[in-house]
């Protein structure tokens, strides 16, 4: 599904952002060179912004040796605040206060060729990751769509489909990318 | 702020308030001051309702400048909850109002021989006390918009709800907002109960026609400060994340963590998360006409807090925090902001610690007494407690009580107190936090600096599970600095990551009192407070037996990692070892 919205409406699509979206990717790579060759995430962002990683639900310190596997769930946030946000900081200061589930590297299950894995955005990564992911397209649950556009006023729907076409599909691709304004209107 | 003010509720004839130099106190303030006193004046095995039980209320070291962040209040006295000391802060206005007028604190003693209820008037011309039997059971907004009718809007108040009068052991002291909103609460450990044994309930605090604190060194002054907001500002936490969520940002990570605690602890993860989360919150209250960046006392600049409106567009509460989004949220199974939004309300206007009442309906929901993820029975049991049925005199006393008297074995509770919202399997360093601070279960205590800021004990390796105990200790010791300065407790990252925001702090301090204060010093403050604290627990009857999580975090597996508590007894035994 490729729709046009404008740009006050992405954020109504960031929820399927946060609960999770599906991207396909070649396995076996660390997390820094996926999210720099597959998604063009530049690594000055990395460094200054993704500082809450996890894979797989562990907290993740090191993200140029982590590994996605088929089926890996990756989630990606900003510095979080309080204790529990140093805690879980990426190579914090306080992380040995989570190591009975920090992630460990593992060679060994990473799997080679294409795989699936499931991406979420939390925090400020929504608004500044978000609209380039959807650009480039995502897969989402049917269902959370259909909710999602539901929630859209009717006067920015323009390009979604009817609610009925998403009936009885289970996954979705979809790609947001932000509305051309109407030549008309500037005159 | 030269002096305390000594309001005797049980003197001879009737109240007798009393300003007095603040003699061996000077130089202390907020959690300080509170424990000091507690510490000096209250007999440890004293009942927490008694006369011989006090209630201070101190402002922090800073409170009254025109310093960023200085706005928290403590609240101090032996706790009905835990049966030993507490220290509970809030943010509102009144720690400024406070201030300016010259009190480094307010001490309730004593307790009245009649039932009557007091209000208590301070401003600058002094303190009236007075009987006004028409405050009885008012819920807290009524009460305020009684006090505004009275008192103009120019006032803050401290106050407690119906919960506070009936003595209840989650009550909770109500503090007013900048839009004079009873919407922040010194919630932890039931002091609300003692003000309520004390027979008081409001203290309206009027500082027309006083002036900021003035520091010693000006020009110092004013430069620390804008070293110290410039530092939170460009900060990414303070600056961006906090202002823009509030502190519901954690719902996602701490669910991704595995560390939500879900159906009274039972799981890790909920799976309404993303329906309650600080980023679907912010996005109600932008599309509803509310507010998701508004600070809670004038001079904050982190605005960490929110207005939230309903679906209509009206004020329903204050941005419910993460704690109350979880207490209400996943530990009931519950995934809908606005009724989450109502309990909150409920919770503020009945005077109640948020997260001990989600913990308690928590227990009742194990109990029977509700489903998990009903809403609208949630929102009944806690209607039971504003009225003070029997089934609510029940659930108003807590997790602990609830549990006893439904048979339930599942209580989350350390000395007596309901644990906040991340459960120590999966993050076992809070759990040696929760099992071991003075005040109970508690997730600030130990907040605040990292080791290698502060320099002490050494720097360590961040990847050894060993180092969980020193961190644990050196967090509690630099928490207990921090919690006496009267500084927001969320300037802990910035200074965390920044040495020079945390010099900044420390050259507030110096370039106010004339001092030349060092991280050192901030330790050995901080450990000060804590052997204090530490001292009275003890002669409460406090043994290592109350440093201790309950059994079932070391026995029952916690989804999704399927982890139990691991740290041992004896290493629980090492933190206060320095």
């Amino acid at each position: 599904m490729d729709v046009a919205v404008p740009v006050g409406r992405l954020a109504c699509f960031f929820p399927l952002l946060q609960k999770g979206f599906v991207l396909d990717v070649p396995l076996g790579r660390p997390i820094r060179s996926l999210l720099r060759d597959e998604l063009g995430v530049p690594d000055e962002y990395m460094e200054a912004r993704i500082q809450t990683v996890f894979l797989d639900g562990k907290p993740v310190d090191n993200i140029d040796t982590a590994l996605v596997r088929d089926g890996s769930t990756l989630a990606l946030a900003p510095a979080m605040p309080g204790l529990m946000g140093a805690m879980l900081r990426r190579g914090g200061h306080l992380a040995a206060m989570r190591s009975g589930i920090t992630h460990r590297d593992d060679t060994a299950s990473q799997g080679i060729g294409d795989g699936r894995i499931v991406v979420k955005l939390f925090g400020m990564t929504l608004q500044e990751l978000g609209p380039q992911l959807l650009a480039h397209g995502i897969g989402v649950d049917a269902g959370d769509l259909a909710k999602v556009i539901k929630g859209i006023p009717e006067d920015c729907r323009d390009g979604l489909e009817g609610l009925d076409a998403l009936a009885g599909r289970a996954r979705v691709i979809l790609r947001v990318t932000i509305a051309q304004e109407e030549k008309g209107t500037r005159d | 702020m030269e002096k305390l003010l000594r309001i005797n509720m049980g003197a001879e004839g009737g109240p007798a308030a009393s300003a007095v130099p603040v003699g061996e106190y000077a130089g202390l303030g907020g959690r300080a001051l509170t424990s000091a006193v507690v510490a000096k004046e209250v007999p440890p095995l004293a009942h927490p309702l008694g006369e011989d039980n006090k209630l201070v209320i101190a402002p922090g070291m800073l409170s009254g400048t025109i310093a960023a962040m200085s706005g928290r209040c403590s609240v101090g006295g032996k706790s009905p909850l835990t049966g030993g000391i507490k220290e509970s802060n809030s943010g509102g206005q009144a720690s400024q109002v406070l201030a300016r007028l010259g009190y480094a604190a307010i001490i309730l003693e004593g307790k009245p021989r009649e039932n009557d209820l007091y209000k208590i008037f301070v401003n600058k011309d002094g303190v009236k006390i007075t009987i006004d039997n028409s405050l009885r059971m008012l819920g807290n907004y009524d009460l305020i918009e009684k006090m505004k009718g009275e008192h103009g809007d120019k006032m803050a108040c401290v106050s407690i709800g119906p919960a506070g009068e009936m003595k209840m052991y989650a009550a909770s002291v109500a503090f007013t907002d900048m839009e004079l909103r009873p919407t922040r609460h010194a919630g932890r450990g039931g002091l609300g109960a003692v003000m309520g044994s004390k027979g008081v309930k409001v203290i309206v605090l009027d500082d027309t026609g006083m002036s900021a604190r003035a520091p010693k060194d000006v020009d110092k002054f004013r430069a620390a400060n804008k070293a110290f907001v410039d530092g939170l500002k460009k900060h990414p936490v303070t600056g961006e994340g906090l202002p823009s969520f509030g502190t519901n940002i954690l719902a996602n990570v701490i669910n991704e963590a595995g560390a939500y605690p879900t159906h009274n602890f039972l799981w890790g993860r909920f799976a309404g998360t993303s329906l309650i989360s600080g980023e679907t919150e912010a996005e109600y209250e932008k599309a509803r006409g509310g507010n998701p960046t508004h600070g809670c006392h004038r001079g904050c600049v982190i605005r960490c807090s929110g207005i939230y409106h309903d679906k209509d567009g009206h004020y329903l509460t204050k941005q419910p925090e993460y704690e109350t989004v979880w207490a209400h949220g996943a530990n009931c199974g519950i995934d809908d902001l606005d009724k989450i939004a109502v309990l909150d309300r409920l919770d503020d206007d009945f005077g109640l610690d948020t997260i001990e009442m989600g913990a308690t309906i928590g227990v009742a929901m194990e109990a029977g007494l509700a489903k998990f993820g009903d809403a609208d029975a949630a929102i009944r049991l806690l209607g039971e407690v504003g009225k003070g049925s029997y089934l609510g005199r029940i659930l108003g006393n807590g997790a602990a009580f609830t549990g006893r008297a439904f048979g339930v074995e599942r209580v989350p509770v350390v000395k007596g107190q309901a644990l906040p919202a991340y459960d120590p399997r999966a993050i076992q360093g809070i759990g040696v936090t929760y099992a071991t601070s003075t005040m109970g279960a508690d997730h600030t205590a130990g907040y605040a600096v990292a080791t290698n800021i502060l320099k002490v004990g050494g720097y360590v390796d961040p990847l050894k599970p060993e180092g969980q105990i020193e961190l644990s200790r050196n967090l509690q010791i630099a928490t207990a600095a921090i919690d006496s300065t009267g500084m927001c407790l969320f300037i802990a990252f910035a200074i965390m990551d920044q040495p020079d925001t945390f010099q900044a702090l420390l050259d507030l301090l110096n370039a106010f009192y004339g001092l030349s204060m060092t991280g050192d010093d901030v330790t050995a403050l901080g450990k000060k407070v804590l052997k204090m604290e530490r001292e009275f627990n003890a002669q409460a009857g406090f043994t290592k037996a109350q440093d201790r999580l309950p059994e079932f975090f070391r026995k029952e597996l916690l989804p999704p990692h399927n982890v139990t508590f691991q740290v041992s007894d004896a290493e629980l035994d090492r933190v206060f070892d320095w």
